[in-house]
């Protein structure tokens, strides 16, 4: 069956962890710089998000490796599950066939070649 | 205590507004991140993230607990009904003189029809109204600084923003019908009591 479309802010969670695991922050972190400042999270809507996506299974929590600013406060940290990987590939091919076709209703649309 | 430290405690404070699994499960974390933005982006700029953010997450986890946690009656006693109302308000323009006689008129007429059913969705809850009220009228402060003197929000959804305010108000007419039905038991309870 086929998985409903993510939430963007799901989406964008998913992005932000493809390169590792990381912990809130810094997937809030990568989102505002994989977004250029277009998605702003704040703590609950990125939790909330958290949340969602390991009830869905598609991210998990890992034990942190540490801080690298010398933090010695226990965090948690998150990973892409395998699901999670496929979830965000099978929405970035949808989002990327969506243009595709908008560039075929109207040549030269959003960067297309006219 | 350091500037640092009252920052962290006010907005731990306000941590409680959000529902009592959604803070046990991520209160040490929603912290972190905020003692993480205090030193990256400074006081003004790590309350104005967590503000906005309050003012979105808190009704939207709450709403969650409600619709996910709780049977469809309760969903509806809730919840549901409040909404109405608020939305009832909106239409013949009397916002505050509507709402809160219709969220009690729908507090009696759920009682009334369904006692049993409406004892166990807000024997929990009822002792909490003030967390509800404090979030409604939170939110209600937000949308009224956002309209009057916030940035231009042109681009924020009509549809969004009426689901904003109407969950505002949905939150504040829940607030008070729990505040009430907790009044009530209260006041039944006592003489039980005094046996």
């Amino acid at each position: 069956m086929a998985r409903a479309q993510l939430p963007s802010a799901s989406l964008h969670v998913l992005v932000a962890l493809l390169d590792g695991e990381k912990h809130g922050y810094a997937v809030m972190r990568e989102v505002e710089a994989l977004s250029d400042g277009a998605v702003r999270m704040g703590a609950g809507t990125l939790y909330g998000t958290i949340k969602r996506l390991l009830g869905d299974g598609l991210i998990e929590e890992v034990d942190g490796a540490g801080d690298d600013d010398g933090d010695d406060e226990r965090r948690r940290y998150y990973r892409l599950t395998a699901a999670g990987e496929r979830a965000a590939a099978a929405e970035l091919a949808r989002l990327r066939m969506l243009l595709r076709r908008a560039q075929r209703l109207r040549p030269g649309f959003a960067g297309g070649a006219g | 205590m350091s500037d640092s430290s009252l920052h962290e405690r006010s907005y731990r404070m306000l941590v409680r507004l959000y529902p009592r699994g959604f803070r046990r499960d991520y209160g040490d974390e929603l912290v972190q991140f905020f003692r993480d933005d205090l030193r990256a982006r400074g006081a003004t700029g790590a309350w104005g993230r967590a503000l906005s953010d309050l003012l979105v997450s808190v009704p939207v986890q709450h709403v969650e607990v409600a619709v996910i946690h709780r049977s469809s009656s309760r969903t509806l006693a809730m919840l549901g009904l409040p909404l109405i109302a608020a939305a009832a308000a909106m239409a013949f323009g009397r916002l505050v003189v509507l709402t809160v006689p219709l969220a009690v008129a729908f507090a009696i007429g759920a009682y009334v029809s369904s006692r049993r059913a409406y004892n166990e969705a807000v024997s929990s809850a009822s002792a909490r109204w003030w967390r509800v009220l404090g979030a409604g009228v939170l939110l209600l402060a937000g949308i009224a600084a956002a309209d009057g003197y916030g940035p231009d929000l042109e681009w924020f959804p009509w549809f969004a923003a009426v689901f904003v305010w109407l969950v505002a108000w949905g939150l504040v007419g829940t607030g008070t019908l729990l505040a009430v039905v907790h009044l009530f038991r209260s006041l039944r309870a006592r003489p039980a009591s005094s046996l």
